[in-house]
């Protein structure tokens, strides 16, 4: 093939070389820093709640945030009648401010909490039963506010005009969204939540998954609460448009209760804003496609700036076709190496972001990890511009 | 000369790719911010539903069992006029409450008016109200744990000092209150405690509770804080502000691709008209006109690009929502973007991208200087 023998003598001088890198560089830090944060936007929120095999969560599909919705403490008496419930805990999530920030604080009874949810204590110790004003506090919240173990913390409600004095017992990490929350009794996230005992947010359910399935805890809970808290007229209240088999529904007095896995819980609510697994997908790759014409850009420029020694090319005999496999080749290792140059910043950058705080949504920190998929898309992505750069080219 | 040195640069061939490169690059930011604007927009909403009015503290420090204010604050707050009910009070940590052989670490509320406090936090007694000064209202949650009821006799020691009180009733407050046990200030004298700690207060109704605050940070002392509950707009302000940072963080690298964009178009300009530059020298223009000209070519291709992208950017994000809405009815975007967010981002992406063509400007410039161009 004359492109390979022809391939040595092809000079590109390092200018122009080291301008197309810099583009490369730059549109493949925009796709990894684009890709890198809304993966960590999509996970961190859809595991927002903690993962694990075999745990469902019931909430009020009334409501239109996480925060806000409540259902029935009483459904804590069903689920311990129900054969294959391993564990529960019951949680109410209070919005508040501390220190100036906002914040969720999470009340739980610490035992039910404990048992489905793996934190690691790094500072401090788990609070005795009878600590009723404890709290313990992510990482990630703990470095924000700058506070420690013994450390006492005045908790405003948002959501109601009470105020709470508690203790920091301990520092926990999680690798989860709840690293930027504060856990207090459930007590306490009743009176900055401003509820009383009957209700809370949601409820985590483990269950064991060769006695029980989603579809059979609906079912179980439906009949108990049949008996005394479904309404006279329950066929007014009209069951979700879209029932999808991940999740079903129980109409109660007080509205439907969603029965759902524990992920399908926050894309529920993730997705009437179009954030779902595709379209951030979609997104992420998008960018490269919105930056690609400066890449074609670039490479016209290089092919402007080596006109005359391509033009003597030509005067050899060398193809069009062989002069642009040519090229392509010689530029290759550039385009690989400039890849990489822009996945490393783009994730450089993404820590910078993280660090100074600016990803925060929610007052969640937007964990932004190295995600593998994203290298060999973000090269394939590049080359494929190049390709199609070099093809599009007048190279001859 | 200038409208010769722009219709030369600007009948170049790549003026229309640069162009379209720059409206690819800004349409991204625009739809970004228009998306998260939908978000910002409910949650803007959000206070209607929710500010209806909180309790507001004042006290020394961050926390109540740790200040002492200042007597004057108290005199000062008594005379304001927008404050409708308050209450001061004196929060005492590690007492302890002994009935028979039971005896636990309580937290003390000594108020100046027990009757006034419990109508500020809406507490109902079961019981009675404490008349004297060595009755006690215990809360709820606190009177079940040992168990106490009205009427029961106890013993509250701090320190090396105790007392004996009569519990007159129990407190339901739904508040911390429920632990703790409320008494007359009297008490707190008795027990050795002198001053107040913290002091609670409503706004009138209707009263702008914004202005008054900031007033009211201007009359009390420096080191004495106000801190409010049930402060909706402020969360979700805040809430707010940080999606804002959020969004403007992620478009960080776009402005990074557009400078190299720039830097990428003004280059190709300066060797592409390194002719056209030698003509127009040869017939008298200033070195200034022609650096000038560079500078107005970049930013007329960015504002042209800028503008291109915004409807891109607005038009995109409108379909893809509409797309999206025909695919999952449950899915409800309606992309916006005020005034203030797409000059941002205009004037944003002019800067930068005249920024990205400023060494191409001064090399042409040196170039000129040399007179190889």
């Amino acid at each position: 093939m004359k492109a390979l023998r022809f391939r040595s003598f092809i000079h590109l001088r390092w200018e122009p070389i080291a301008t197309f890198i810099l583009v490369v560089a730059s549109v493949s830090m925009l796709s990894t820093a684009t890709a890198t944060i809304l993966q960590g936007f999509y996970r961190c929120f859809r595991g927002y709640l903690g993962g694990g095999e075999g745990i469902i969560a019931l909430y009020d599909m009334g409501s239109s945030t996480p925060f806000t919705g409540l259902v029935s403490s009483r459904i804590a008496d069903y689920l311990a009648s129900i054969d294959g419930v391993l564990a529960f805990s019951m949680e109410i999530l209070a919005p508040c401010i501390v220190y100036g920030e906002p914040m969720i604080a999470r009340g739980v009874y610490l035992d039910d909490f404990l048992k489905l949810t793996g934190i690691d204590i790094i500072d401090g110790c788990i609070p005795s039963s009878d600590d009723l004003r404890y709290a313990l506090i992510g990482f990630r919240a703990a470095s924000r506010l700058r506070v420690e173990p013994g450390v006492k913390l005045l908790v405003l409600g948002v959501l109601s005009d009470r105020y709470v004095e508690v203790k920091v017992e301990a520092v926990y990490r999680s690798d989860t969204a709840l690293d930027d929350e504060i856990i207090v009794p459930i007590h306490v996230g009743r009176w900055i939540r401003g509820v009383g005992d009957g209700s809370v947010t949601l409820f985590r359910v483990k269950i064991d998954e060769s006695k029980l399935s989603l579809g059979k805890l609906t079912e179980e809970l439906s009949s108990r609460i049949d008996v005394e808290d479904k309404p006279p007229h329950s066929g007014s209240l009209e069951p979700p448009k879209h029932p999808t088999p991940i999740y079903g529904y129980i109409p109660t007095t007080s509205g439907l209760i969603g029965v759902s896995t524990i992920e399908r819980y926050m894309e529920r609510y993730m997705e009437p804003y179009g954030l779902t697994g595709w379209s951030i997908t979609l997104l992420s790759v998008s960018t490269v496609i919105f930056a690609s014409l400066t890449i074609v850009a670039a490479f016209r420029m290089m092919i402007e700036r080596h006109r005359a020694e391509l033009t003597i090319f030509r005067f050899l005999g060398l193809s069009r076709r062989d002069l642009k496999i040519g090229i392509l080749l010689k530029l290759t290792p550039c385009i690989l190496l400039s890849s990489l140059i822009g996945f490393a910043s783009g994730l450089a950058l993404v820590e910078v972001l993280e660090f100074y705080g600016l990803l925060r949504i929610l007052s969640y920190t937007v964990s932004a990890g190295f995600y593998p998929a994203t290298l060999p898309v973000s090269i394939a992505s590049t080359m494929l511009l190049a390709i199609l750069s070099i093809a599009w080219s007048d190279a001859a | 000369m200038y409208s010769l040195i722009a219709r030369m640069m600007l009948r170049r061939g790549e003026t229309l790719l640069y162009i379209l490169s720059i409206a690819l690059l800004v349409a991204l930011p625009i739809a970004t911010v228009s998306i998260s604007n939908s978000l910002r927009v409910y949650l803007g909403r959000i206070p209607g539903k929710f500010d209806v009015g909180g309790l507001y503290l004042v006290m020394r420090g961050g926390v109540p069992s740790d200040s002492i204010l200042d007597p004057g604050v108290i005199d000062t707050l008594r005379r304001f006029d927008p404050i409708e009910c308050m209450s001061a009070g004196r929060i005492v940590d590690d007492a302890i409450l002994s009935i028979y052989d039971e005896s636990r670490m309580v937290r003390l509320r000594f108020v100046d008016d027990v009757r006034s406090y419990l109508k500020l936090i809406g507490c109902r007694v079961d019981g009675r109200i404490p008349v004297y000064s060595c009755e006690v209202l215990v809360g709820l949650s606190l009177a079940e744990s040992y168990p106490l009821k009205p009427g029961d006799a106890v013993k509250l020691t701090v320190g090396s000092l105790s007392i004996d009180a009569t519990v007159a009733g129990l407190a339901i407050s739904r508040s911390q209150s429920d632990y703790e046990v409320i008494a007359s200030i009297d008490m707190a004298k008795l027990l050795g405690f002198y001053g107040f700690s913290i002091v609670e207060f409503r706004f009138k109704p209707g009263v702008d509770v914004d202005s008054i605050l900031s007033e009211l940070s201007r009359i009390l002392p420096v080191d004495t804080r106000i801190y409010g509950t049930r402060r909706v707009m402020g969360f979700t302000y805040t809430v707010g502000r940080q999606l804002a940072e959020f969004v403007y963080a992620w478009i960080t690298p776009v402005y990074l691709v557009l400078t190299v964009s720039s830097y990428i178009s003004s280059m190709n300009l300066i060797y592409g008209c390194s002719y056209e530059l030698s003509m127009l020298k040869a017939l008298g223009a200033r070195r200034i006109v022609v650096a000038l000209s560079i500078v107005a070519y970049v930013a007329l291709t960015s504002i042209l690009g800028s503008i291109v992208g915004l409807s891109i950017g607005l038009t995109g994000v409108q379909v893809a929502s509409k797309i999206l809405g025909w695919m999952d009815p449950s899915v409800s975007l309606t992309p916006s973007l005020d005034v203030y967010d797409a000059t941002v981002i205009l004037s944003i992406s002019i800067a930068v991208s005249i920024l990205g063509s400023t060494p191409h400007i001064l090399r042409g410039w040196d170039r000129i200087v040399e007179g190889s161009i």
